[in-house]
C-alpha cells in the first residue's frame, strides 16, 4: 500500500501524521510525505540556504521525526531516520529519500495546494491520500477549502481526518453495486486500525433499495460478520443523504464512493462534496 | 529446488479475485504459478512439493495464515514467503517478520507493487542458490 | 419446558436474511421453534371471470412457487436451529395474510427483519400499520446481528410495567439465565408524571417478585439520538408500547434510531 500524507503547519497536520504512522505501523505501507509551498519565482535561491529558501523542508523533517516516533520500535523499516538532504527532482519538486526497507520520501511541491496534492497522488501512484482538517472547516490557510477540493480532484481515495478524533464507527454509504475490491480493502484496514464497527448504509433511490445494492449490502455484511467484525446495516433516502453525512458525529468516519458509476456523484456535485468534506464533524473517506 | 527451470510460486487467498488478477500477470512474467482458495488444499500441496515463493493471505477460514506460513518455512526453509493481508495489525506484521517472511504487504496494493516484491524475492532465491 | 412458536416471514431480502440468522442464534436461549411463512403477492387480482378450477389452479401454481422459494432460501441459509418442517405458504396481500395466520395459528411471537432507516418516520409507519396495530402477540423486529446476549428492558412514563414484566418473563423464562439491564428513559427528569427513579423502583419490585434481578438498573436521560447511542450494544431492546396512541414519543424515536433488535410488547 502506498500512502501520501499531505501536511501544512497546523496542528491537525501533526495529528494526521500520527494517524498515518499508526496505519503505516500496521500495514508497512510505502509513504510519501508532501508539503506545498507558494510559488516564489522572485526568490534567487543562490542567495539563500535551502532551509531559508524552502522552509517546508524543515517542516517535513520535523514531521518525519514525529512519524518515526509514532511508528515506534519498528520504525527502522523506514530507514535510520538520519538527516537526508533535499535535491531537485522533475523540475519544481524537491525530494529527500529517507527510505529503508519500506519507502519514506519527503517532497515539496509548489503552487495551488489542492492541485499539487492531486498531482503528487497521481505521480506516486498512491493508494490513499491522508490529510488533516480542522473541525467544521477545511483549514489549510484562511478561507481555504483544500481537503474538500483534494477529495473532489484526486483519482485515488482520500482520507480527511478531524483532529483528536479516533473513529469508533465507519459508515459506508453504498449507493451502487460496483464497489471495487480495493475500496473494500481500504475499509478493512480502517476498521482494523480503529477497532471500529462498520455500518453498511444503503442509499434508497425514490424510496426503494435497488436489488443490486441490497445484494451488495448483504454480501459486504456477510463478509465482515464471517470475519468477526461487528457490522450493521441501515438505509437512507437519497434526499436525506446530505443530512445523514452531516449528522455523523466526531467519532464517525463516513465513507463515500465517488466514481463515475456512483449515483452519489450525480446527487452531490463536486462543490457539494467539497463543502461536505470541509464542514462535516465526522472524518471522511472518499473512495473511488 | 524444483525440476522446472521456471521460478515456482504458490498463491493462497480465500478471496478468488486476488488469484484471478495475480496468476495471469505472474504467468505472463514467466513464472510457474499455482493458486489455491482453500488453505487445507494449499497445505497438502506444500507438503507434496516445495515452491520458490509463496504468497499467502493471513485471515482465512480453516488453517490460519500464520500456521500455513510456519508450515511452509518448516517444510522448505529456502522458500521466500510474502504475506498479504486485508486486516493488517502491528502484531501480525511483527509476527510475520519473526517467522522470517520476505515481505509484508497490506491490501489494497497495485499489481505492480506485488510484482516488484516478487521480483526481489526471486533475486533473493537465485542469490541463495548460487 | 414448552417451546414457543415464532411466525417468521421468509423472503428473498436482506432484512429477512438477517432476521433468520439472528433468530436462529437466539432460538435456543429463548426456547423458540421457527415457523416459516411465505406470502406470494399476486401481480394482479384475479378477474371475476376466473372462477372454479381456473382460479384454484392459478393459486395452487403461486403456492407451489412460493413453497419452492422458501425451501430454497431455508436451504441456502443452512440454519442450525429448530425450524418447523412445513413452511406455510399463502397467496394474497402480505399484511392481511400474516395477520390472519397470527390470529388463527396460536403463535407466541411474530419475528421479521427490518433494515433501519435514517428517517425514523418509516418505523412509525410500521407501528401504525394494520399488522402491528392488530397482531395478537409481541413482535420482534430484527435490524442487525448483534452478538451480545444482554437485553435492555426499557421503561418510559407510558410503560405498563406490569404487562412488560409479564411478557419479558414469557421469553426469558429462566431467571438465572436472563441477562438484562433495566433502564428508565426520559428526555429529562423534570415534571414527569412518573419520575424515572419511580419507574425503576416499580420495575425492580415486580421483577424481584418473579425472581429476576437486572445486572444493572439506570435512568437514561437525553435526546433520542443520545439514548439510541447508549443502548447501542444491547443484543435486544424490550419495550411496551401503547398501540391505542398514534403519538410520536421520545421512546418511539429511540426505537426508530436503534440498531439492536426490538422486542415490542403490547
Amino acid at each position: 500500500m502506498k500512502l501520501l500524507v499531505a501536511v501544512d503547519e497546523n496542528p491537525y497536520s501533526r495529528y494526521a501524521v500520527g494517524q498515518a504512522a499508526r496505519l503505516a505501523a500496521n500495514t508497512w505501507a510505502d509513504v510519501v510525505m508532501l508539503a506545498v509551498e507558494k510559488s516564489r519565482a522572485y526568490l534567487d535561491e543562490d542567495d539563500l540556504d535551502q532551509e531559508h529558501a524552502h522552509p517546508k523542508t524543515l517542516t517535513l523533517k520535523r514531521y518525519l521525526a514525529d512519524f518515526l516516533g509514532s511508528v515506534g520500535p519498528e520504525a527502522d523499516i523506514y530507514g535510520p531516520g538520519r538527516d537526508v538532504p533535499f535535491g531537485r527532482r522533475d523540475g519544481d519538486v524537491l525530494e529527500a529519500d529517507a527510505s529503508g526497507r519500506k519507502g519514506m520520501v519527503l517532497r515539496v511541491r509548489s503552487g495551488n495546494p489542492a492541485k499539487a496534492i492531486a498531482a503528487e497522488a497521481r505521480a506516486s501512484g498512491s493508494d490513499l491520500v491522508i490529510l488533516g482538517s480542522s473541525q467544521h472547516e477545511g483549514g489549510w490557510g484562511r478561507g481555504s477549502d483544500v481537503p474538500g477540493r483534494v477529495a473532489d480532484a484526486a483519482d485515488c481515495p482520500v482520507f480527511v481526518l478531524r483532529e483528536n478524533v479516533v473513529p469508533s464507527k465507519v459508515a459506508c454509504c453504498l449507493d451502487h453495486a460496483n464497489v471495487t475490491q480495493e475500496s473494500l480493502e481500504l475499509i478493512n484496514q480502517c476498521v482494523t486500525l480503529y477497532g471500529a464497527e462498520l455500518e453498511v448504509v444503503g442509499v434508497l433511490r425514490r424510496g426503494e433499495l435497488r436489488e443490486d445494492v441490497e445484494a451488495k449490502m448483504g454480501e459486504v455484511l456477510g463478509y465482515y460478520l464471517d470475519r468477526d467484525v461487528r457490522a450493521l446495516v441501515r438505509v437512507v433516502g437519497e434526499d436525506s443523504l446530505e443530512s445523514f453525512i452531516e449528522s455523523g458525529g466526531r467519532e464517525d468516519l463516513m465513507a463515500l464512493w465517488l466514481t463515475r458509476k456512483s449515483p452519489l456523484q450525480k446527487l452531490l456535485p463536486g462543490h457539494r462534496v467539497a463543502s461536505l468534506v470541509n464542514h462535516a464533524s465526522a472524518s471522511i473517506l472518499v473512495l473511488r | 529446488m524444483t525440476t522446472s527451470t521456471k521460478t515456482s510460486i504458490l498463491i493462497l487467498d480465500d478471496e478468488p479475485i486476488v488469484s484471478k488478477r495475480l496468476q495471469p500477470a505472474l504467468e505472463k512474467m514467466g513464472y510457474e504459478v499455482e493458486s489455491f482458495y482453500d488453505s487445507s488444499r494449499a497445505m497438502a500441496r506444500v507438503l507434496e512439493r516445495s515452491f520458490d515463493i509463496v504468497v499467502t493471505d493471513l485471515k482465512m477460514e480453516g488453517v490460519d495464515g500464520m500456521q500455513f506460513l510456519a508450515a511452509v518455512k518448516d517444510r522448505s526453509p529456502k522458500t521466500e514467503v510474502i504475506v498479504i493481508t486485508g486486516f493488517a495489525t502491528m502484531d501480525t506484521a511483527k509476527e510475520s517478520m519473526r517467522k522470517g517472511v520476505f515481505d509484508f504487504l497490506a491490501k489494497p496494493f497495485k499489481l505492480g507493487e506485488i510484482q516488484e516484491v516478487i521480483r526481489k524475492a526471486e533475486a533473493h532465491v537465485c542469490g541463495e542458490d548460487k | 419446558m414448552d417451546m414457543l412458536k415464532a411466525l417468521v416471514p421468509v423472503e428473498m431480502t436482506l432484512a429477512s436474511n438477517i432476521a433468520l440468522r439472528y433468530l436462529c442464534r437466539k432460538a435456543d436461549q429463548l426456547g423458540i421453534a421457527i415457523q416459516p411463512i411465505h406470502v406470494e403477492e399476486p401481480d394482479h387480482k384475479p378477474h371475476s371471470s376466473e372462477t372454479g378450477w381456473i382460479r384454484r389452479s392459478w393459486e395452487s401454481g403461486l403456492r407451489q412457487a412460493g413453497l419452492e422459494e422458501v425451501r430454497r432460501i431455508l436451504k441456502s441459509e443452512r440454519l442450525d436451529c429448530f425450524v418447523l418442517p412445513n413452511p406455510l405458504v399463502r397467496v394474497g396481500a402480505r399484511e392481511d395474510e400474516l395477520l390472519d395466520e397470527l390470529r388463527i395459528g396460536g403463535h407466541d411471537l411474530f419475528v421479521e427483519g427490518e433494515v433501519a432507516n435514517f428517517n425514523t418516520g418509516e418505523f412509525r409507519k410500521r407501528l401504525k400499520s394494520k399488522l402491528y396495530r392488530q397482531m395478537p402477540c409481541p413482535a420482534l423486529v430484527v435490524r442487525n446481528m448483534i452478538q451480545s446476549d444482554r437485553a435492555a428492558l426499557v421503561l418510559d412514563e407510558k410503560t405498563d410495567v406490569e404487562l412488560l414484566v409479564n411478557r419479558f418473563r414469557r421469553f426469558f423464562r429462566d431467571p438465572a439465565k436472563a441477562d438484562f439491564d433495566l433502564c428508565a428513559y426520559a428526555m429529562d427528569d423534570l415534571q414527569r408524571a412518573t419520575h424515572p427513579d419511580e419507574l425503576l423502583a416499580e420495575g425492580r419490585r415486580l421483577l424481584k417478585g418473579a425472581g429476576y434481578a437486572p445486572a444493572r438498573s439506570f435512568s437514561l436521560l437525553g435526546s433520542p439520538e443520545t439514548a439510541a447511542k447508549a443502548l447501542h450494544d444491547y443484543g435486544m431492546i424490550v419495550v411496551h408500547l401503547d398501540r391505542k396512541s398514534n403519538r410520536k414519543t421520545p421512546l418511539t424515536e429511540v426505537l426508530g434510531l436503534a440498531s439492536s433488535p426490538l422486542l415490542l410488547c403490547w
